[in-house]
């Protein structure tokens, strides 16, 4: 029975017959599993392209809007030339050289300063013989993604110096287009600020009054005269009435028409003033919420949830960080799987990418000749390409 | 006749015969989903590259050479001259740039010319369009 039983059995594995038909069912069953497996992974490969895009667009959307350049420059003023007052007989001397003026470390936003054309507040006023010419040069330039550090142009004793050195341009040079009066304008302006200057200048009895005075004269010319002294005296009230009868017609052909270039540098010192204290806007960073709208709009499709999970920002708090400036957006994705059964959790993706913000180099664009009227934006290579952060990190 | 049917000989060759069919025809069809999902992507990636080129240099036909570039590298000749469009939204709350990209995709191209059937694949990705980060 036994020995008929194994004899039967040998016959059945003996038997060849049906060997290909096994062979195809085991080898179409790998196929099927490799297949299946294949359009797994191919769902997840396809899913991790479009949440790459996605976390692309919201990087360099992150990275590029609301972008703050904070840059300190100088501005430099060519004084030009003062007109000596010319001879009775028309023969004027040449003019004289009232050098440049430089005013440094003024800091602001790019926008404001050299766009916007505010750097031409810090010009001074020239002398009243050519020149004019205002020009600024960039000294740093950096990158913010919000305005909370941003430099409020001149610091108040910055300003101060600023507009004492206006001050000073008027003392130095007032009393050289004076020349007939040169000393006793030195005199009567050496107190006095660029306001008072201008007040003196504009009122005719008092500029005469303070001429006479600066000669030694009294004010009123009033002389009491003691007896026996009388000529002195005399002499001394003729010579006061004279001078002021000079300095009178001296104010009427010359100090007069130093009046508008007066007015225009109390007016350039003002307008400094006003636009240094206007208020800074201090503006937050929208990099969130500018990374999250564009990861929307390129939501992956064939993921059952995708989002950002970080969103990293290397901003001017950060400017030492060999990742600055730039905004690294790290997204996942989860996947629904085809066997729930067997993977119940689906498949999870994870995709980083790096938004550079780039803006030109400051150190470059000071081989332009540093010196500059309008806009930085044709001057200059791009910055330094920031550190790969996702290389790093992932 | 019916000894023809009873008879033997040649079974292998006749079951090896439907085996390879089957597997041929399995495999086929693994390598066109193969296929089919490395184009999904590789859309995807032509969409994303002509659209983050059009949004850094701020020109659309920049965004579009660099989109049909990608295309000849990773899908040559699959890609149709108007299967790259790159066009710029922008209105007062937002501006940005749209590359989309469509394959008309046939299924088993490389066996018989112009395919058996098909389907539309399309990419599309939305960048930012400014120049302002200079």
């Amino acid at each position: 029975m036994l020995k008929r039983f194994i004899h039967g059995g040998m016959k059945i594995c003996s038997n060849q017959e049906g060997n290909i038909l096994i062979l195809s069912i085991f080898l179409t069953l790998a196929i099927t599993i490799i297949f299946a497996g294949m359009v797994e992974f191919g769902r997840v490969m396809i899913v991790r392209e479009q949440l790459q895009t996605a976390a692309d667009a919201a990087a360099l959307a992150a990275a590029g809007s609301g972008t703050h350049r904070q840059v300190t420059i100088s501005v430099t003023t060519d004084l030009g030339q003062f007109q000596p007052p010319c001879g009775p007989d028309g023969e004027c001397p040449p003019c004289g050289d009232c050098g440049e003026v430089t005013r440094s470390g003024i800091t602001g936003d790019e926008s404001d300063l050299i766009d916007n054309g505010e750097w031409r507040d810090y010009c001074a006023e020239p002398c009243d013989c050519g020149g004019g010419d205002c020009w600024f040069s960039i000294e740093s330039r950096e990158l913010m993604y919000d305005t909370y550090s941003m430099g409020t142009r001149y610091t108040a004793q910055q300003l101060n110096n600023a507009v004492q050195q206006a001050t000073d341009i008027e003392k130095r040079y007032l009393p050289q287009m004076l020349r007939e009066y040169e000393s006793e304008v030195a005199y009567m302006i050496r107190d006095l600020d660029l306001d008072g200057i201008l007040m003196l200048f504009e009122n005719r009895n008092a500029w005469v009054q303070n001429a006479v005075v600066a000669q030694g004269y009294n004010p009123t010319c009033y002389y009491p005269c003691s007896i026996g002294k009388s000529l002195e005296c005399s002499v001394m009230q003729m010579r006061c009435f004279q001078a002021y009868e000079a300095a009178n017609m001296y104010y009427e052909a010359k100090v007069k028409e130093k009046i508008p270039r007066l007015e225009r540098s109390v007016a350039r010192k003002n307008k400094m003033i006003a636009t240094n204290n206007a208020p800074v806007a201090r503006i937050d960073k929208i990099t969130d919420g500018i990374a999250s709208a564009f990861f929307e709009a390129n939501l992956p499709r064939h993921a059952e949830d995708a989002g950002i999970t970080q969103i990293e920002v290397y901003g001017y708090d950060k400017k030492s960080d060999p990742r600055y400036p730039s905004v690294v957006v790290y997204a996942a994705s989860q996947i629904q799987t085809l066997f729930p059964q067997w993977f119940p959790g689906g498949f999870r993706t994870e995709v980083c990418a790096q938004g550079v913000t780039a803006y030109r180099d400051a150190d470059d664009q000071k081989s332009y000749g540093n010196k500059f009227y309008g806009s930085l934006s044709n001057f200059g290579k791009w910055s330094k390409v920031p550190k790969d952060a996702c290389y790093d990190n992932l | 006749m019916l000894g023809v049917i009873r008879s033997r000989k040649g079974s292998i060759f006749v079951e090896t015969a439907v085996a390879c069919i089957t597997l041929v025809v399995f495999l086929t069809c693994c390598v066109e989903i193969f296929t089919l999902i490395t184009t999904e992507m590789y859309i995807s990636k032509i969409a994303r590259e002509g659209g983050r080129e059009a949004s850094l240099t701020g020109s659309e036909s920049a965004g579009a050479a660099k989109a049909r570039d990608v295309a000849n590298q990773y899908l040559p000749g699959k890609v149709q001259s108007d299967g790259i469009r790159i066009y710029k939204a922008v209105d007062e709350n937002k501006s940005h740039v749209i590359c989309e990209v469509t394959v008309d995709y046939r299924f088993f191209s490389s066996l018989r010319s112009g395919g058996i059937g098909g389907r539309s694949l399309h990419a599309q990705a939305v960048y930012p369009w400014w120049d302002e980060n200079m």
